[in-house]
């Protein structure tokens, strides 16, 4: 074997050691760009699992937000609404019972009228018969001694006789 | 004996109810002396304690009839007697009384007592009261019933 042989053998070998290598390299190369790709996809997915989750919980509250706020806004409206509904309510409730009060207390204040007009005429009335009776007694006592010491023996035989009298005829002897 | 009418004469000596009452005790003096031995006899008491016209009754009837039964006859009657009683205003006179006695007895066949009061309240008239029944026939209740008419 030549040289030349030699050498070429070991040109040939070398450059099959060579292709080996770059194949190899390539290989490695590929495969180190995999596995970049594959950490590259997974920060992304990484990231976009984050990014979707943050927009999914903004939008959550979002809506929530939105949410409450409509419910704060319907239920002070419905508040509203069943105050001034209240309010109303109260307004003619109380109307018609200070109407009503108001008539109760005509009333009363009429009975208590009427009752005490009663009671000054039950008294005027009262007053006005002690006073027929004390003005009767008066007068009684005056009349009797006037008459005791005008009435004559006489007119006194007289009187009781006709008493008499009057006893046969009322049936009383 | 109670049927004899001349027992009823004992009434006409009786006007008012002490004049009933003084009889009754006189009677019962009578009686009493019926049964005394040493004390006043029936005939001293009769002339002594009884008015005349009464024991001039008594003896009438003892003439008939024994002195208990006239006596015990004589006190029934009188027991038996009813009367009025009549307030006057002022204190009336023997003869007055003997009028009212005759106007009460006046048309009436039983004879009956007064009992007679006086009160001057009444100012005149008389008030009479008879079993029960009231009559006021006073000037006080007629100046009561004109004074109510004007008061």
């Amino acid at each position: 074997m030549d040289i030349n042989s030699i050498v070429i053998a070991a040109l040939v070998i070398g450059i099959i050691f060579l292709v080996f290598c770059i194949i190899y390299l390539v290989w490695v190369y590929r495969k180190t760009l995999e596995r970049y790709y594959d950490l590259l996809r997974k920060e992304e997915e990484s990231e976009t699992k984050r990014s979707i989750r943050i927009n999914l919980n903004r939008f959550t509250e979002a809506k929530v937000d939105e949410a409450i706020s409509k419910s704060l806004s319907e239920a002070s409206e419905l508040i509203l609404r069943s105050a001034k509904s209240v309010v109303s309510s109260m307004k003619r409730k109380t109307a018609k019972e200070l109407v009503e009060e108001r008539q109760a207390v005509e009333k009363a204040v009429a009975a208590e009228f009427d009752e005490a007009r009663l009671e000054i005429e039950k008294y005027k009335e009262e007053k006005y018969a002690e006073i027929r009776v004390k003005a009767n007694e008066v007068l009684e006592r005056v009349v009797n001694q006037a008459m005791s010491s005008m009435v004559e023996d006489s007119d006194q035989e007289r009187l009781v006789i006709k008493a008499i009298d009057d006893a046969k005829r009322s049936k009383l002897l | 004996m109670q049927k004899d009418q001349s027992y009823f004469k004992i009434l006409d000596f009786v006007r008012t109810k002490e004049d009933l009452n003084l009889i009754k005790d006189e009677l019962d003096l009578l009686e009493k002396s019926l049964f005394e031995v040493k004390g006043e006899t029936f005939d001293v008491v009769l002339d002594r304690k009884l008015p005349k016209e009464v024991s001039d009754l008594v003896r009438e009837l003892t003439l008939k009839a024994d002195k208990k039964s006239v006596i015990l006859g004589l006190k029934k009657i009188l027991d038996g007697l009813k009367h009025v009683e009549v307030t006057i205003a002022f204190r009336p006179t023997n003869k007055f009384v003997e009028d009212i006695w005759s106007e009460i007895n006046k048309d009436r066949t039983e004879k009956v007592a007064i009992d007679l009061k006086t009160d001057k309240d009444i100012i005149g008239g008389a008030l009479i009261s008879y079993e029960g029944k009231f009559f006021d026939g006073s000037i006080l209740k007629m100046l009561n019933d004109t004074l109510k008419s004007y008061v």
